[in-house]
């Protein structure tokens, strides 16, 4: 494979990050898509599958860019899509090389001659540029040029039909197509030898990445970062107000306890502990609950347990889950209305939101979320796997195994059952 | 790794929840006079949110001053690792020291860690993660380090993944759902204080390595110290576990004198 060996374009380099290099869209029919490090071009902006095209581009964009990531996921997708398809190219990054897409009769251009078509293919053709790149230049179909002036798509949709991408061009002013990009870097934030920002923490940055070293050391640049130095004489160091002391055991645990769950119906023992009214025994302290008169209350109600992993990690079920191999990338979670749990799974027999819990009045909850490989639960001692009917809710009892794929967890109640 | 950020590794100290520890040459940005500091590399997910948490939860740590906690000196990320830079002590920490200690300092470390710990208290903070391999030593005592930054990487996670290493010193409570507390923090410096004086967990032979096997038996039985402790000792150890949080001394800091007090 042909390289091109000029390398002095420092936006394209592996020892940088490619989110830092400016875009030029192209004057034309089409549209032209930039998230972060992930690129689009598309020959018809009015073909039915572009919305699928930019909702795969921007979740592989949120799970960190990477190109190997884009090319299965495009892959995948077009082998399922039975409609006509525009031409389009989508590239981004890997630790090794530029990861380029290529469908139809789009083309990538990558310095002065090497280039990647799939005018000849019949399917698309997917190829890995090794670092260093150069320019680069994506059309959808013939080449197309740059229309003069000062633009620069940061991220986000425009119209046109290819785009150059260069190392930043200062004077360049950036085109924000809304979705929030990214802000000039500050100056004083940058730090020596570092050619590109550093700055704010309000950068767009992937949730996730599948390798922490997605670009190793072959630059001479240090690779960009960003960091807060503990001054304590720094003005901002406490925008909030200073923190009180934590409760004292003996000053607080016989009163209410400070929980900041909604608020529901239930009962308090005599050492005023809230509890489910149906329980014998405080969840807390033990007490017998049977001999004092049980006054129903509102109150906020108080963790209902714990989710144990297989891999010995644990979490408060003081909140609404989705458990999946991606969750990030469930609307709910996404939006900070759910939290997501993880479930890493090579071998990907774990759905990416494959189920949910629910916290319903003093229930715990789940729900199969119509996953490829289904729900499974056992109670405590039961080798008997039983299967959940895909969005039908489950009350889980203490003790009780949830199989999702090859991951098991367990539900401890506070209730002790 | 050899480097993150401008900090270039000397050498892998060790491996602990969700990330690793180096030794580091102190980068000149630093207003820092050591030659070294430790660098820790958490491999979390450092989303915007996460990151923002976690140097929050930091700037108030590094806020609470006390000589008995480690000082934080930088905090940032590099595309989705976190990292942060704290002060480095030679001497190893209570689960793995440069040499071996004697009974007395051994009592010191703790009761160091436990003055530590009521600092952050009264700033409003629980450490979460009280154990030994968190408990540095230096010449005249320990520092206590390392708040327990994979709960702020992961919201809702009380319990870090790696097997058994940290059940042992998490106080039941927590495995169940209840809150980080003064409490749990005093549970935890029992437990190490036993595991650092005996060798042994509170729970004796730790019956699995399996996560849920371990949980399920650590909640079927009670910790119970060990025949070796003196009955000082042990009776600090079982004030700290009391399965009601209004049995045990109410601060860290009354753990603190309690452990000082021996004899």
């Amino acid at each position: 494979m042909m390289v091109p060996d000029d390398a002095e374009v420092a936006g394209l380099s592996p020892g940088s990050r490619l989110s830092d290099a400016a875009c030029i869209p192209h004057p034309g029919e089409g549209l032209v898509g930039r998230w972060g490090d992930v690129l689009l071009v598309i020959g018809d902006a009015d073909d039915a599958v572009v919305p699928l095209l930019l909702r795969h581009c921007e979740a592989v964009a949120e799970a960190g860019g990477d190109g190997r990531m884009l090319s299965r996921r495009l892959a995948g997708f077009l082998t399922t899509y039975e409609q006509e398809l525009p031409a389009f190219v989508a590239a981004a990054p890997v630790a090794t090389g530029l990861a380029v897409f290529v469908q139809g009769a789009a083309q990538v251009v990558v310095g002065e001659e090497f280039t990647v078509s799939g005018a000849a293919s019949l399917a698309w053709v997917d190829r890995l540029i090794p670092w260093p790149v150069a320019t680069l230049t994506m059309s959808a179909g013939v080449a197309t040029e740059p229309g003069g002036g000062p633009y620069n798509l940061q991220r986000g949709v425009v119209p046109g039909a290819g785009l150059t991408l260069q190392g930043q061009s200062h004077d360049a002013a950036p085109v924000d197509a809304g979705q929030g990009g990214a802000e000039e870097p500050a100056d004083e934030a940058r730090h020596d030898g570092t050619p590109e920002e550093v700055g704010g923490l309000d950068r767009p940055e992937p949730a996730f990445t599948p390798s922490p070293d997605r670009w190793p050391g072959q630059g001479d640049e240090p690779p960009a970062f960003e960091s807060v130095v503990m001054d304590l004489n720094a003005p901002e160091v406490d925008e909030e107000s200073p923190r009180k002391p934590l409760p004292v055991a003996s000053k607080v645990s016989r009163q209410a306890p400070e929980s900041k769950g909604p608020v529901v119906h239930g009962v308090y023992c005599k050492n005023n502990h809230f509890n489910d009214p149906g329980v014998l025994f405080c969840a807390v302290c033990g007490i017998n609950m049977v001999q004092q008169t049980p006054v129903l209350t509102e109150g906020p109600r108080p963790p209902l347990g714990v989710l144990l992993l297989d891999d010995g990690s644990a979490f408060q079920l003081d909140s609404d889950y989705v458990l999946g191999r991606e969750p990030m990338h469930d609307d709910d979670v996404r939006a900070g209305r759910l939290r997501g749990i993880m479930l890493s799974d090579p071998d990907k027999s774990v759905s990416r939101a494959h189920a949910r819990i629910e916290l319903r009045q003093w229930d715990v909850v789940l729900i199969d979320n119509s996953s490829a490989n289904g729900t499974y639960v056992a109670a405590e001692d039961d080798p008997h796997w039983t299967p959940l009917p895909p969005g039908t809710p489950h009350s889980l009892r203490s003790g009780n195994r949830i199989r999702l794929g090859s991951r098991t967890l367990v539900f401890n109640s506070y209730r002790g059952e | 790794m050899e480097s993150i950020a401008d900090y270039e590794f000397v050498r892998l100290l060790g491996e602990a929840n969700y990330g690793d520890f180096y030794l580091a040459k102190t980068p000149p940005r630093l207003p820092v006079d050591d030659e070294f500091v430790v660098v820790k590399v958490a491999t979390g997910l450092a989303s915007d949110d996460a990151f923002r948490r976690a140097t929050r939860e930091l700037r108030h740590f590094a806020l609470v001053s006390s000589p008995k906690l480690v000082t934080i000196f930088d905090a940032g990320r590099q595309g989705s690792t976190f990292y942060y830079a704290m002060e480095y002590l030679p001497l190893g920490s209570l689960g793995k020291p440069a040499r071996p200690l004697t009974r007395e300092e051994t009592r010191g470390a703790v009761a160091d860690a436990a003055d530590a710990a009521h600092a952050l208290h009264e700033h409003g903070i629980a450490h979460r993660d009280i154990k030994p391999g968190n408990i540095l030593l230096h010449a005249d005592g320990a520092k206590l380090s390392d708040l327990g930054l994979s709960q702020l990487l992961s919201p809702g996670l009380v319990m870090t993944g790696l097997g058994s290493i940290g059940v042992e010193f998490t106080d039941p409570a927590i495995l169940v759902g209840g809150e980080a507390s003064r409490a749990t923090d005093i549970w935890a410096l029992g437990a190490v204080l036993h595991r650092a004086l005996t060798g042994f967990s509170l729970y004796g032979e730790l019956p699995s390595r399996e996560p849920l096997l371990l949980v399920r038996a650590i909640l079927a039985s009670s910790p119970e110290p060990h025949s070796s402790l003196s009955a000082e000792e042990a009776d600090v150890v079982r004030a700290c576990i009391a399965g009601d949080p209004m049995d045990r001394p109410s601060t860290a800091e009354e753990v603190a004198k309690r452990i000082r007090a021996l004899i």
